[in-house]
């Protein structure tokens, strides 16, 4: 493999403009995350004290193994919804390492409304189960939620993608030979119930936890029974009378200590064995890449260089450099790991389409995982590509990119606007993670594209009423058209409705991807099983 | 009568296994011993206890008397079985067994004692009136020059307490006699504890046929049909058979009435062997000498028999009468037996011993193919003893059939990386004059140029390459795996991240 | 074209490899094989010629034994012609033919000796050797003390032979 050579100029104003910016954008994300990770108001917190219960994040670093890392899923799920009322989907999911084993863990906030269920925190839920289903791995849940959000119960309780889908989701992966443990450290009522109910093995905390159906108060209305929570379903209930728990903690810290002992009888996970080299560092500094992304993403840069800060030693061995080249395909090492990279430089050409289709069927039969690296606008328009046929050649691409056996892992680095979100692996094509890089952008169209596809409508009623519009209000039309797109493709909109899987500062790209990698390889590769190509 | 319950098998190797593995039969207890050097040795897998007997140097170990006899009475035995080499024929040690209240499970000692002394041997068969090679003993040099140059040259000086060949040495010219007689002496104090030594007319034109017989302590005795072991390298044989090719079977029965005739002379029970020199040009034996053991090629002998030599070994020392007459006998004779000695050395470099670990080991199996073997794969051939990995032995209905699944037997047996004496093995079963039966104990130095160095032009040269080829690959794509599971995975390396 | 060394002759060949499927063409005739791996052994299969043909194999570092019907082989990468050394160590000094004891040493550095004196006894699987000298000369040098233990080709007496 060859180093990839910059022309990054390190020294120039461009570079140093750009740098400042993106260094903002990236403390800008972060000090809001800072903010999402304190959980509910601190009226809640005090309460929690009180009761002598553990804040989420605090079991969760009780629970997984010293000094090694926490890859957090959706950290800004429901950022900037519901009156900010639920910091992060009041729902905190992730994986991290349990007694040597990959685990995904899901764990209720307390702090956040008793930790109910609003409808981001039913998907932020189902996201981390489907990962934990896509790459094989154990679950821990830590109980603490008194159910669906009521007031929004509409949104949350009846569809195929709400909250009975996680029972669904426990019994499949319990038979997959995913184990399913619950730590419960504070109430399941009703729905709630049935995450612990439905684990493979259950802890409870003596005199903190329960688990039922019904809760007093409804036990109250419902028959006239007079019982506190802990005689109708406390941990001591469950582990001596009904059976529904397995272990009973007299506190919260032997509760982990009893999940960690768990999973470390579990037998080893076996990874899939992917061609491996001794990792390196990139040669070119991963913090170079602020200078690199341009504020106004409409201004193009070289994906190449993006790539030559992530992968290993900037080595990067290029397919088809000379064809189709919009679109930038190549393998390279990432942590020693062989993996496939597609990149984009600019629109997507019919050869460029047909490049990435032949590329990802390459690595389909050799097994390499795929990187997807988007700042796409969109497939090329216009009589010529028409009749060219690239539709079918856009098919192409997104039948390989669909039915590729591979693990695809999608980072949008720039733009992601319409079908080439798709075709570079978007939400919709199941990669196992896709993150966002802050200044990125994501929505059907380009927002001046938007405004005036939308305005175009209302000038050409304007005209048939013998109205010519001035430049000025033509530009009035389309001024809230263009807010209300830019608004809704920014990172903080798509990362706070679950389309990705969090918003991640640039320079530890590298990072999560190895750290990605490694969780996509608990899933064994299958031989590739490709749909019809349209020729 | 009396009744043994539990033997020591003062020996090593295959004979120790063979021994042992009869004793299971007859359901006595199986006691090993084994050097330092012998303790991972195969051996003491069969033994039902096993003791450490000493240095890896013989003499501190399977030759140290006292220490044997030390374990078999510690271990409770009541018998002792010497197995051939080692201490096998040392009369002393028999009678040492014998006044520690042991059983010895073979002749008696002083019969022994004229019989492993060869001198002293072709006194008795003289008696029997069984012709005797020409030769004497060496009071002085003078003396033995003045024997040497009466019987003419080339003469062979023999080691009076061995076999094997060890101490034997052949002289040309008489300015040679003194420096061989002294080497043979040393040999044979190296070999057997004696350096005595004795001289003998060496007839050119031999064949070395040989009689196993059988006498129990009633005076009933058996022999077998002749043995022919006349392929021989450095006095040593490597392929015996059973009938011979050479004599007919007038003969053969003139020659087993003379073996019981000596056997009985000497006062002999217990299972023996008596060696004849036979010139098929004159057609004339000579008593050579009576080895009083068991023998290494012994298995020859009972696949036409059906006989457990060992088995009945141990009913005669257990004072019981032989059970079968020789008419009987002679009617449970069929078909045709070869064994071929798997030795470690290097054919083509001159025997050169192999020493080393034996990586790959793969034994022929079939109807009628039997190895006697000391090895197994990952076993090492040792400096210190003898370097006999196996005998082969197989059973045909005709010596046709014999040869030929012979052959394929040593086909099918794959050693590595140590080399053996099987593809000299091969060569002399497919040589024309030992296949027609025309051979002597000359065969491998007449023969030289057809059986040794022999590069003959392969069938599989695209197969092996092939092979070569893919492992190759293979082991490429092993250390590939191999390299890549060594490496940390990057979530047990990169420590406290959180994003 | 690519060579080997089978059995001692070098043997040029070509051969490429698809998995298991293997193409050689050897002295002008092309085969193909397809490999199966039973442990030790394997099947080579020729479906062309309807032959299938087991092989025992052991590899030992970079030779390879086979044992193919009658036949046993070796293959090995191309051995570099090692005799220039042996030619070197001619006559004047005496080496172990084989691994063995050395039971006696006749004669002291600095003693004159002549062609066909026993210098050294080596005991060998118990059998004595007596190693001779092949020139008239003088001891030079003698590296090994009676009882020690020697390998292959060690060399053990040099002799001066003078001229």
């Amino acid at each position: 493999m060859a180093r990839i050579i910059s022309n990054i100029n390190v020294n120039s104003d461009e570079f140093k403009k750009r740098y400042q910016f993106n260094k903002k954008k990236v403390e800008e994300i972060e000090a809001v995350r800072a903010e999402l990770s304190k959980g509910g108001p601190p009226k809640a917190h005090e309460v929690n004290q009180k009761r002598r219960k553990l804040f989420c994040r605090e079991r969760i670093e009780k629970v997984i193994d010293k000094n090694s890392p926490f890859l957090e899923i959706a950290p800004y799920a429901g950022y900037d919804m519901y009156n900010n009322d639920a910091p992060s989907g009041g729902i905190v999911t992730g994986i991290g390492k349990i007694s040597g084993k990959d685990v995904m863990i899901i764990a209720n906030d307390q702090t956040v409304k008793g930790g109910t269920y609003y409808p981001m925190t039913i998907k932020k839920h189902i996201r981390a189960q489907t990962i934990a289903i896509q790459n094989n791995l154990h679950c821990l849940y830590l109980v603490d939620s008194g159910g669906v959000f009521l007031p929004m119960q509409d949104e949350v309780y009846p569809d195929k993608e709400h909250f009975g889908n996680f029972f669904y989701n426990q019994a499949v992966m319990s038979s997959m030979g995913l184990l399913q443990v619950a730590v419960v450290t504070g109430l399941g009522t009703a729905g709630g119930a049935y995450v612990p109910s439905m684990c493979d093995q259950v802890i409870m905390v003596k005199n903190q936890s329960a688990i039922f159906i019904g809760g007093p108060p409804l036990v109250k209305a419902a028959t006239g029974e007079e019982i506190d929570a802990e005689n109708l379903g406390g941990a001591d209930v469950h582990t001596r009378i009904s059976g529904v728990a397995d272990y009973l903690a007299n506190n919260e810290e032997e509760a982990l200590k009893k999940a960690r002992e768990i999973f470390a009888h579990l037998p080893k996970q076996e990874k899939f064995k992917l061609d491996r080299i001794a990792p390196q560092e990139p040669y070119y500094d991963t913090d170079e890449i602020y200078g690199i992304i341009p504020e106004d993403l409409s201004i193009p840069f070289d994906i190449r260089e993006i790539i030559a800060r992530i992968v290993d030693a900037s080595e990067f061995e290029e397919f088809k450099p000379l064809y189709g080249q919009t679109l930038v395909t190549g393998f390279a090492r990432l942590g020693g790991y062989l993996v496939g990279i597609i990149g984009n430089n600019g629109i997507i050409f019919p050869e460029s389409s047909q490049k990435a289709a032949h590329f990802i069927e390459l690595c389909s039969l050799r097994k390499v995982p795929l990187i997807f690296l988007q700042n796409i606008t969109g497939f090329i328009i216009g009589k010529k590509y028409e009749h060219q046929g690239m539709a079918k050649d856009g098919a192409k691409w997104i039948t390989a990119v669909s039915t590729t056996n591979v693990p695809k892992i999608t980072v949008i680095v720039g733009n992601s606007y319409g079908a080439g979100n798709y075709a570079m692996a978007g939400r919709g094509y199941n990669p196992r993670f896709l993150w966002m890089w802050p200044n990125a952008k994501i929505a059907v169209m380009g927002p001046k594209q938007a405004a005036e596809v939308l305005s175009s409508v209302k000038i050409a009623q304007l005209e048939r009423e013998g109205k010519q519009l001035s430049q000025e209000e033509i530009e009035a039309i389309q001024k809230p058209i263009i807010e209300e797109y830019e608004k809704k493709s920014t990172a903080f909109y798509s990362s706070a409705r679950l389309w990705d899987d969090g918003i991640i500062d640039p320079k530890k790209t590298r990072d999560y991807l190895i750290l990605a990698l490694e969780i996509a390889l608990n899933k064994k590769i299958e031989d590739v099983k490709f749909g019809i190509f349209r020729m | 009568m009396r009744k043994i319950k539990k033997v020591l098998v003062a020996n090593r190797g295959e004979i120790a296994i063979r021994i042992m593995k009869t004793l299971k039969l007859l359901g006595i207890g199986a006691v090993g011993v084994y050097s330092e050097a012998d303790k991972l040795s195969k051996h003491i897998s069969y033994a039902d206890e096993a003791y450490h007997i000493g240095e890896p140097e013989a003499l501190k170990s399977y030759l140290n008397m006292e220490r044997i006899i030390d374990v078999a009475k510690k271990a409770n035995c009541d018998a002792i079985h010497p197995g051939y080499g080692f201490l096998a024929e040392n009369h002393i040690f028999a009678k040492m067994v014998e006044d520690n209240g042991l059983i010895w499970v073979g002749p008696p000692h002083d019969c022994m004692r004229n019989l492993g002394d060869k001198i002293n041997s072709r006194i008795i068969a003289q008696k029997a009136n069984i012709p005797t090679t020409p030769g004497g003993t060496i009071e002085d040099l003078d003396k033995a020059h003045e024997l040497a140059d009466k019987l003419g040259y080339p003469i062979l000086i023999k080691a009076s307490a061995g076999g094997g060949g060890k101490g034997m040495r052949i002289v040309h010219d008489s300015k040679d006699l003194e420096e061989s007689i002294k080497i043979a002496r040393k040999e044979a104090q190296a070999a057997f504890s004696d350096p005595t030594v004795y001289i003998e007319k060496y007839i050119e034109d031999a064949h070395h046929i040989e009689i196993q017989f059988l006498l129990d302590k009633f005076g009933n005795g058996l022999y077998f049909p002749e043995r022919e072991c006349s392929v021989q390298r450095r006095y040593q044989k490597i392929i015996e058979e059973s009938p011979s090719p050479t004599i007919d079977r007038h003969t053969a029965q003139e020659i087993g009435q003379a073996a019981i005739l000596i056997a009985k002379t000497a006062g002999y029970y217990s299972a023996g062997t008596v060696e004849f020199i036979y010139d098929k040009k004159e057609k004339k034996y000579y008593f050579l000498e009576v080895n009083a053991r068991i023998q290494v090629e012994h298995p020859v002998t009972e696949e036409i028999s059906g006989v457990d030599l060992v088995a009945l070994q141990i009913d005669i020392a257990e004072e019981k009468p032989l059970e079968i007459s020789q008419n009987e006998l002679n009617l449970r004779i069929n078909g045709h037996a070869i064994e071929s000695r798997i030795y470690a050395e290097d054919p083509d470099n001159n025997f050169m011993p192999s020493i080393g670990k034996i990586e790959h080991y793969r034994e022929p199996t079939g109807n009628g193919i039997r190895v006697d073997s000391g090895f197994f794969k990952g076993s090492e051939v040792l400096i210190h003893y003898d370097p006999l990995i196996a005998k082969l032995i197989v059973k045909a209905p005709n010596r046709t059939m014999a040869i030929r699944k012979m052959y394929a037997a040593l086909s099918d047996y794959h050693i590595a990386p140590v080399k053996t004496i099987i593809p000299l093995l091969k060569n002399i079963f497919q040589h024309e004059k030992f296949v027609n039966g025309d051979y002597n104990t000359r065969f491998i130095e007449t023969y030289a140029a057809d059986l040794f160095n022999t590069k003959k032009d392969s069938k599989y040269v695209s197969e092996a390459i092939v092979m070569f080829n893919y492992l190759k690959h293979k082991k490429h794509q092993a250390e590939v795996d191999e390299y890549s599971q060594s490496l940390q995975p990057y979530w047990d390396t990169i420590g406290y991240w959180r994003g | 074209m690519e060579k080997l060394q089978v059995n001692g002759n070098i043997v040029e060949y070509e051969i490429s490899s698809k998995e298991n499927e293997f193409t050689i063409t050897l002295n002008a005739e092309k085969n193909t094989y397809s490999v199966f791996a039973y442990g030790d052994e394997y099947l080579l299969f020729n479906a062309e010629e309807n032959k299938f043909q087991v092989l025992d194999v052991y590899r030992d570092k970079n030779k390879v034994f086979l044992w193919a019907g009658d036949e046993e082989l070796l293959v090995e990468e191309e051995q570099e012609d090692i005799s220039a050394e042996n030619v070197e160590l001619s006559e004047n000094i005496i080496k172990s033919p084989m691994p063995g004891i050395i039971k006696e040493i006749k004669f002291e550095e600095g003693d004159m000796v002549k062609k066909g004196n026993t210098i050294i006894v080596l005991e060998s699987m118990k059998v004595l050797n007596e190693l001779k000298s092949s020139i008239d000369g003088v001891i030079k040098k003698i590296h090994v003390s009676v009882n020690a233990q020697v390998g292959p080709l060690e060399l053990l007496v040099e002799i001066d032979g003078g001229e």
